[in-house]
């Protein structure tokens, strides 16, 4: 891990401490000492299945050699041991909770995983890439360090973009009162703004009655990932606390998994809110467009609906830990005609490897990316599919990169991607030819 | 006419061309002259860019050791000794997201750039396919004010050789 060299700081045993006294209730003392070391769960790690079923890589071997071991030493260690920890919970792991369903004793690995990096990061320990993120969401709210002021100017920016294409488009800011609170990942202003646009697209033609906050857009939660639980629990709850503000009837989350996680069931806890609810329900992209297709309120175009194999990549947080695996297969059925499921599927499918805060680790991880995601390419190819379909930032990445990596021959896209091309725009929505004319 | 220009830099000799007319419209209208260079992300999910030094972490130090080099490389080619109204700036992200985001904010009249960027300066320039590169397009479909693309005269040569673009058919498109 990057630093780790030249890191001489003394280990502050006595937080330490207070961090396992903290977390030392009924669950995890019991978590800790019930794991009978049946295996089962080193058969669903694909970890494990990626490297030749080095047994080092099994869960229970994960969290026993790490924060089994910081209460069996009673926090009494060295920074080598804490950097041997940092490797592991970081570089093993990504929280993606597949080993908890396979566990009969329904140990939560990704908890005590969690754990562990939480005290890590009271040492300094983190990688790099969740550094930097905690040190822009600290002084912007944001993981990319944008302004607000050049939030809004993008999404005005993309709103006269698409006008061009849907009659009416706007993106509203800070409209109080409305359905939903649309809320993104920094990367979509930042590095695809066309993903706004896309949005807002989708959203007229639905007629929805939405808005785009000023402040708390940001749906994502680095820090739940670098350990840093105060800061997460702020940062989410920016994000409650502006759509209490503007009065919305629910938080509208993008193609994006482990936002969904931070909004929908850690958040609240992190943010303090003791019955472990958010204030204003959240509703995930799968969920919505699968509605808005359901109802007819979005239609596709029979002609433009994709002719090509495709399969459908079911985020661990959008899926197994978010629950909406049968949504995202109706929402598929209405996209493509040549619809093929990966192996295994649904809340059983494996982790691309890019979650639980891997992808924004950087560079310095992305050979073990390569390796640990050779389960999801093989998964991938076997499908035969030509498209696939990612409700994910960090899904869509990692499998662009696996994608190049094991030379798969896939497109991978996202959903807002397909529907804005092949949807019915209706003519209300159809600019006048002599607008179109005159924006050429 | 123009009161600020906008000069997208990539250090190349690519672009000194879109320099040159940059700076003399600059002069002709008494307008400021903006050089913006952006740092491209290698990743799109991480602050990691490119630079000469290799891949690195964009901040501050990086910025300013950029900022120098473009003053060093380009304002050496401006005649007068002290230029008044030229302005160094460095952004990291997406090129032409940058390009574009960065034109609206100053409410720059007019981007200046070349047609496209040498990824690897290493390898020979290729003028028997001369293209405009993916910046370029969305720069110029997307910017919020006129846009002009200048090639080197070779480049034009070299087009007209390649017979990529026959007179025929951009005649025909001038018509249209």
């Amino acid at each position: 891990m990057h630093g780790k060299e030249s890191d001489t700081r003394p280990v502050d045993v006595k937080k330490i401490r207070e961090l396992l006294d903290a977390n030392n209730g009924a669950r995890i003392r019991t978590w800790l000492s019930l794991c009978s070391r049946c295996g089962l769960c080193a058969e669903s790690c694909f970890f494990y299945l990626a490297h030749d079923r080095n047994p080092k890589l099994s869960p229970a071997y994960k969290f026993k050699a790490t924060l089994g071991e910081l209460y069996r030493r009673k926090g009494r260690v060295d920074r080598e041991f804490l950097y041997r920890c940092a490797d592991i919970v970081w570089g093993e792991c990504t929280t993606c909770k597949r080993c908890s369903m396979y566990c009969p004793f329904g140990i939560d690995v990704a908890t005590l995983i969690a754990t562990t990096r939480t005290i890590l990061y009271s040492q300094g320990i983190t990688p790099e890439g969740l550094a930097r993120a905690v040190v822009n969401y600290r002084e912007t709210g944001n993981q990319m360090g944008m302004s607000s002021e050049d939030f809004v100017d993008t999404c005005e920016w993309m709103a006269e973009e698409s006008q061009d294409e849907i009659k009416g488009v706007t993106i509203p800011i800070d409209k109080a009162g409305a359905k939903y609170m649309y809320t993104v990942n920094p990367r979509e202003p930042m590095f695809y703004p066309q993903d706004l646009a896309m949005a807002a697209k989708i959203l007229t033609v639905a007629e929805e009655d939405w808005t785009m906050p000023s402040t708390g857009w940001d749906c994502t939660n680095l820090p739940m990932f670098a350990g840093d639980r105060a800061l997460a629990g702020q940062v989410v709850r920016n994000m409650y606390e502006k759509a209490v503000a503007l009065g919305v009837q629910a938080i509208l989350i993008t193609e994006c998994g482990h936002a969904y996680r931070s909004a929908l069931f850690e958040g609240p806890y992190l943010a303090g809110y003791p019955d472990g609810k958010p204030p204003v329900p959240i509703v995930h992209s799968v969920q919505l467009f699968y509605e808005y297709l359901r109802d007819g309120r979005i239609r596709i175009d029979p002609a433009k609906k994709l002719k090509e194999p495709v399969t459908y990549q079911d985020p661990c947080n959008v899926s197994r830990n978010g629950g909406l695996w049968e949504e995202g297969r109706k929402l598929v059925q209405f996209l493509a005609e040549d619809f093929r499921d990966m192996n295994p599927n649904r809340e059983h499918n494996h982790c691309c490897g890019g979650g639980g805060g891997y992808i924004p680790m950087g560079p310095e991880y992305k050979a073990r990316r390569m390796a640990s995601g050779r389960v999801k390419a093989e998964q991938i190819r076997a499908t035969g599919a030509k498209i696939v379909i990612a409700p994910c930032h960090n899904c869509f990445d990692q499998l662009s990169d696996l994608n190049k990596e094991y030379q798969l021959g896939v497109k991978v896209m996202s959903l807002k991607e397909i529907l804005c091309e092949i949807m019915i725009v209706p003519e209300k929505f159809q600019p006048q030819e002599a607008e179109r004319e005159e924006s050429d | 006419m123009y009161q600020k220009i906008l000069f997208c830099a990539d250090l190349y000799a690519s672009s000194d061309y879109a320099f040159a007319a940059a700076l003399d419209l600059a002069e002709r209208s008494g307008a400021e002259l903006i050089i913006l260079h952006v740092l491209e992300s290698r990743h799109r999910y991480s602050g990691h860019v490119i630079t000469e030094d290799g891949e690195t972490w964009a901040g501050p130090e990086v910025f300013e050791k950029l900022k120098k080099k473009l003053r060093e490389y380009y304002l050496i080619r401006i005649e007068r000794e002290d230029p008044q109204n030229v302005r160094v700036e460095v952004r990291a992200g997406i090129p032409w997201v940058e390009i574009c985001r960065f034109a609206r904010k100053e409410k720059v009249d007019l981007i200046v750039m070349g047609p496209y960027t040498i990824h690897d300066p290493k390898a020979p320039l290729d003028l028997e396919k001369p293209h405009l590169g993916q910046n370029a397009q969305e720069v110029s479909l997307r910017a919020p004010c006129q846009v002009s693309i200048v090639t080197s005269p070779k480049q034009r040569l070299a087009l007209e050789k390649a017979g990529e673009f026959p007179r025929e058919k951009k005649r025909k498109r001038t018509q249209e």
